[in-house]
């Protein structure tokens, strides 16, 4: 590294020179600038082969277990600082404290974008060298893409039964009988109400709206009391998404619904896949939403609720606090997406834990296992809670902790209630340009319910004759125990 | 002389229209960072009622601002550097020399513009983790010098051809080697194209996020525009703490322009021999 | 002269000032484009199954591909629009009016500022109660009030209108430079003789600066080709309803996000392809003006 330092020092003094003298006497000097520039290029390539590399791991080693005491750095790609802010400094803690216990372990912490988290991994994927652990999106697709593709080791090969007992979201993490990404932080989708601007309409401010027709008009009651009845914003795809996975499962008998459809076994234009999207239009026919729900982006249309100018919001937990701190606990409730129909999945909530994996390509798996399960450790799930106000996806998570009841509430709605979320069921291709444009098109009223169905079919359609990769896997996925 | 007059006014209108439009965006920014978030919801466009700090102050906090604005420089510096140095040597040859394949060339060249970087980003990461320069600035520089080596080459040969070549036929009579021709006549003549190149391609590498993020990744090589995408999401609603951002963004190549903006049209114009 | 210019240019001494520039070439565009064509023939990465040309068939018939390239084509309308309001502007600044020195500080400072950082503030300048509606209100010029941005109808040409304000300074300033060279005693002449200024513009103005017009034009098609990426993530992010995809962010998705990387090669290569018809086009183009 000293190297390095120097190289740039020299660099740096050279170019220093360069510009002064350059100030003083620019044309007689102007052969001997030329030749600098040529020399400090050619000393930087040479340099250049010269470097040690810092970070990456090119010496595959195949004795992992008797070289206990060799100094080790792992290299982890994290983010959710913008889902739990404190995430950074809990986790660099945890570093700390794992070094101190393993003095020969060192850690680079790495955080990425909300962008490249997924884009700098597939780099690191397609050359097999890259971080030791990387976080990954909840679960589904955005982890069995990597799974199929062997950039990823299971994590219960390194974990116990007992272990992996207490971990909250391990379903969708799972395939071929393996556990792939540990658990990391929970996030679930929670819909809230504006307890005082129900009352002003004149509306039950305990009861909110349970079913689509109370829903609607609840819109008329509070649009003439100039209340903007439900906030978001649509202008990126995020909240169209959010608005599948919570009005779409009303209509699916079972789970695997969205796989079959996935790979053709069943059709988006079939009445249980496209029933939810006469009820978005519904809803947009209403005006149930506020004005500028197309110019706003994702977080800009939550604000909208936290401000106090709509009465309802469907966002997801980590706006609970921002709406608690607004507008006072005592003003804001928790409900249910309003069901248009009679199913069988409507006790069902959309609940999930972010993961952190093992690259395949890690020569320190065993290391980075032992690190990751210091993790689920009883003190640093409390802790991680109180330092982000986020629940960490462990059972053994002290509820005694949560401060606030509506919190409290929605731990209670998690350990009760069957998991489904319908993100990450389906291809990525098929979710974000299909069924979230399609439910931008319903809000842009561009489009009927039926030909946005229709626009789901065809991408899924092309998605399915493109030859997409790893298809059979998916058909094995969409079909446990065939 | 009415007339004149009129025109006169009508043009001066028209330019304060286009300065009030130009600037507006950036009194946004100025203003917004100054704000704190209960201040922006109910003053969004107007001065702020006083200049507050706070937000530079979180962005400033465990953040290693300074250290990526040096990356920056020294990464933008040396791109720029080297790719107008290998384009001009290009353009010298195709510009100034008769081979085979030489409109070809030439083209294939100028097509690349076309390819978007993206594209290039999967193959190249695999050739600098096989080099092992993955974390350093050598695979940064080699990246951006390359991508911009079509554009300016374009330009340079362009500005090359345009030379005449009884400027050359003396320098030549007079006893002068090509290298001499290449740097005493050449180089200077073309200072426009140059200063434009070199231009352009400081705007590209410093503004550039995508390679950037992906060919450094620890946080101690990490370059300005990368570092602060980081942000992104994070303070989403906050928007005048994203203004703050946004103006430590801007504030570098602002400060840099309004300094050299005198050399740069200077470089421009003079020289311009055509 | 001629003759002896030829004579005594060593030809073969070219490839000396050639070699850096082709190795750079050979390292950060041909390597990668042979990988590139590579999967672009293939299911997966290399080593996999090769399905010939199946994914440029996928590709073409892929709706949303379509709809890229159308938008790329669309955001083309920027050439001509940048270059007529550069050339008005040059000349407003050539013909040295009051406070000319200002303007060309000022109209030159959106073309350094990053598009990433911008893109932030025009979204919310163009929300629905952003500050040009919120403008156009106080104007009393409320039939002009759109949703700029979350229109699927309008969104495109909100993202060049943000274009034109970035670019439109750099057009500028290239072409009063180059003008500043440009002999006065032409304009004198012509104006003795009774030109009006439309008839300047058009018999000396647009020949004197044809050649750093093409060079700004090639620079603006690339842009609306292949460095539009920065605008659309940030304003529209492809949205609404895909109205405003266009073929770099469309490989960015398919490549990277969506696990395609093979479909994002072939579409690389067919923009590759579009590229080399277009310089070949220009080649012509420029021989013809020359001659």
């Amino acid at each position: 590294m000293s190297k390095t330092k120097e190289v740039r020092h020299k660099i740096f003094f050279v170019l220093q020179k360069y510009f002064q003298r350059k100030e003083i006497e620019m044309k007689r000097i102007k052969k001997q600038t030329f030749f600098s520039v040529l020399i400090i290029i050619a000393s930087f390539l040479i340099a250049s082969c010269a470097n040690p590399k810092p970070v990456t791991h090119v010496n595959q080693e195949s004795s992992e277990k008797e070289s206990v005491e060799e100094p080790i750095t792992l290299t982890v790609w994290w983010w959710g600082e913008p889902e739990a802010p404190g995430t950074g400094k809990w986790l660099k803690d945890r570093a700390d404290e794992y070094t101190e216990e393993n003095p020969n372990v060192v850690f680079e912490l790495v955080e990425q974008n909300i962008d490249t988290v997924v884009t700098a991994f597939k780099a690191a994927a397609a050359a097999k060298s890259g971080p030791d652990i990387a976080f990954l999106f909840s679960g589904g697709v955005y982890v069995m893409e990597d799974v199929w593709e062997g950039n990823i080791v299971p994590i219960s090969d390194y974990a116990t039964e007992e272990q992996m007992s207490t971990w909250i979201d391990t379903f969708s993490k799972t395939y071929d009988g393996k556990i792939w990404t540990m658990p990391f932080y929970m996030q679930s989708y929670l819909m809230m109400y504006n307890k005082d601007l129900f009352t002003k309409a004149g509306l039950d401010p305990e009861n909110p709206p349970s079913t689509m027709d109370e829903l609607l008009n609840a819109c008329e009651i509070l649009n003439r009391s100039g209340i903007a009845p439900m906030a978001s914003g649509m202008r990126d795809l995020f909240q169209g998404g959010i608005y599948y996975s919570e009005l779409g499962v009303q209509s699916l008998p079972d789970a695997y619904s969205i796989q079959r459809a996935t790979i053709g076994e069943e059709s988006f234009e079939d009445r249980q896949h496209a029933e939810w999207l006469e009820a978005l239009d519904q809803m947009v026919k209403a005006s149930c939403f506020n004005e500028d729900v197309n110019s706003l982006d994702l977080y800009s249309g939550w604000e909208v609720f936290g401000r106090g100018e709509a009465a309802m919001l469907q966002a997801n937990d980590a706006f609970l606090p921002v709406a608690i701190e607004n507008l006072g606990e005592e003003n804001v409730g928790l409900m249910r997406m309003p069901s248009y129909t009679e199913s069988p999945v409507s006790e069902s909530m959309c609940y999930f834990s972010q993961g952190l994996g093992i690259t395949s390509w890690s020569p320190y798996k065993e290391v980075a296992a032992d690190f990751l399960l210091t993790l689920h450790a009883k003190e640093n799930v409390d802790e991680f809670y109180k330092i982000t106000s986020i629940p960490f996806a462990n059972t053994n998570f002290d509820t005694s902790l949560i401060k606030s009841e509506l919190q409290k509430e929605e731990f209670e709605w998690i350990s009760e209630r069957p998991q489904l979320c319908p993100e990450g069921l389906t291809a990525i291709q098929i979710w974000e340009t299909g069924v979230m444009p399609a439910s931008q098109a319903i809000f842009q009223q561009s489009l009927s319910p039926a030909e946005a169905a229709q626009l789901i079919e065809d991408v899924a359609r092309n998605w399915r004759e493109s030859n997409p990769p790893n298809f059979d896997n998916w058909i094995t996925w969409a079909k446990p125990g065939e | 002389m009415k007339k004149i007059a009129l025109s006169r006014i009508m043009k001066q209108i028209i330019m304060i229209t286009m300065v009030v439009i130009a600037l507006v965006p950036i009194y946004y920014v100025f203003v917004t960072m100054f704000k704190s978030p209960d201040e922006y919801l109910f003053n969004k466009w107007g001065l702020p009622l006083e200049l507050s700090l706070e937000n530079f102050k979180r962005l400033m906090e465990g953040e290693t601002i300074f250290r990526w604005l040096i990356n920056s420089l020294i990464i933008s510096g040396f791109s720029v550097l080297i790719s107008i140095l290998v384009a001009s040597m290009m353009g010298f040859a195709i510009a100034r020399f008769d081979f085979p394949g030489k409109s070809a060339l030439f083209v294939a060249v100028t097509s690349l513009l076309v390819l978007s970087p993206a594209v290039l980003v999967i193959p190249l990461f695999k050739s600098m983790v096989k080099l092992g320069l993955i974390n350093t600035y050598y695979s940064a520089i080699i990246i951006y010098t390359g991508i911009m080596l079509p554009i300016s080459t374009y330009l340079l040969t362009n500005f090359f051809k345009s030379i005449h070549n009884d400027i050359i036929d003396a320098a030549l009579i007079d006893g002068c080697s090509l290298f001499q021709i290449y740097y005493r006549i050449m180089i200077p003549l073309s200072m426009p194209a140059i200063v434009t190149a070199a231009l352009t391609n400081w705007l590209y590498v410093w503004n550039e996020i995508l390679i950037g993020l992906i060919f450094l990744q620890s946080d101690k090589m990490r370059t300005l525009m990368p570092g602060l995408s980081l942000f992104k999401g994070k303070y989403t609603t906050n928007i005048p703490l994203t203004m703050a951002g946004v103006a430590v963004a801007i504030i570098p190549t602002f400060v840099i322009y309004l300094m050299g903006q005198r050399y740069f049209v200077k470089g421009l114009t003079e020289g311009a021999v055509k | 002269m001629v003759n002896h210019s030829k004579k005594s240019i060593n030809q073969y001494a070219g490839y000396i000032y050639l070699l850096p520039g082709l190795a750079w070439i050979f390292f950060v565009f041909a390597i990668p484009i042979i990988q590139l064509i590579g999967m672009s023939i293939r299911q997966g990465p290399v080593g996999q199954e090769i399905l010939g040309f199946d994914n440029f068939i996928f590709t073409f018939r892929d709706p949303l591909f379509i709809k890229a390239i159308t938008n790329n084509i669309k955001l083309l309308v920027i050439v001509p629009i940048l270059i007529i309001l550069s050339l008005i502007f040059s000349t407003f600044l050539y013909e040295r009016i009051k406070g000319w020195q200002i303007y060309q500080t000022i109209i030159f400072i959106p073309v350094i500022l990053a598009v990433a950082a911008m893109g932030i503030v025009f979204s919310q300048i163009l929300q629905l109660k952003g500050l040009l509606n919120e403008t156009l209100r106080v104007l009393r010029l409320n039939f002009l009030i759109q949703d700029w941005l979350g229109n699927q109808g309008l969104a495109l040409g909100s993202v060049v209108g943000v274009i034109v304000w970035k670019e439109l300074g750099f057009g500028t300033i290239l072409f009063l430079a180059r003008l500043m060279s440009v002999d006065k005693e032409l304009y004198e002449a012509a104006r003795i003789d009774g030109a009006s200024g439309f008839q300047l513009m058009i018999h000396i103005t647009i020949p004197q600066l044809i050649h750093i017009i093409e060079f700004y034009a090639v620079l603006l098609i690339v842009t609306a080709f292949s460095f539009v990426f920065d605008y659309i993530l940030i304003l529209t992010n492809g949205g609404p309803n895909n109205q405003t995809i266009v073929g770099e962010f469309f490989v960015y998705k398919y490549g990277f996000i969506y696990n395609r990387f093979n479909i994002a090669s072939s579409v690389a290569i067919v923009y590759l392809l579009v590229g080399i018809v277009l310089m070949i086009l220009r080649y012509q183009i420029v021989k013809r003006i020359d001659s």
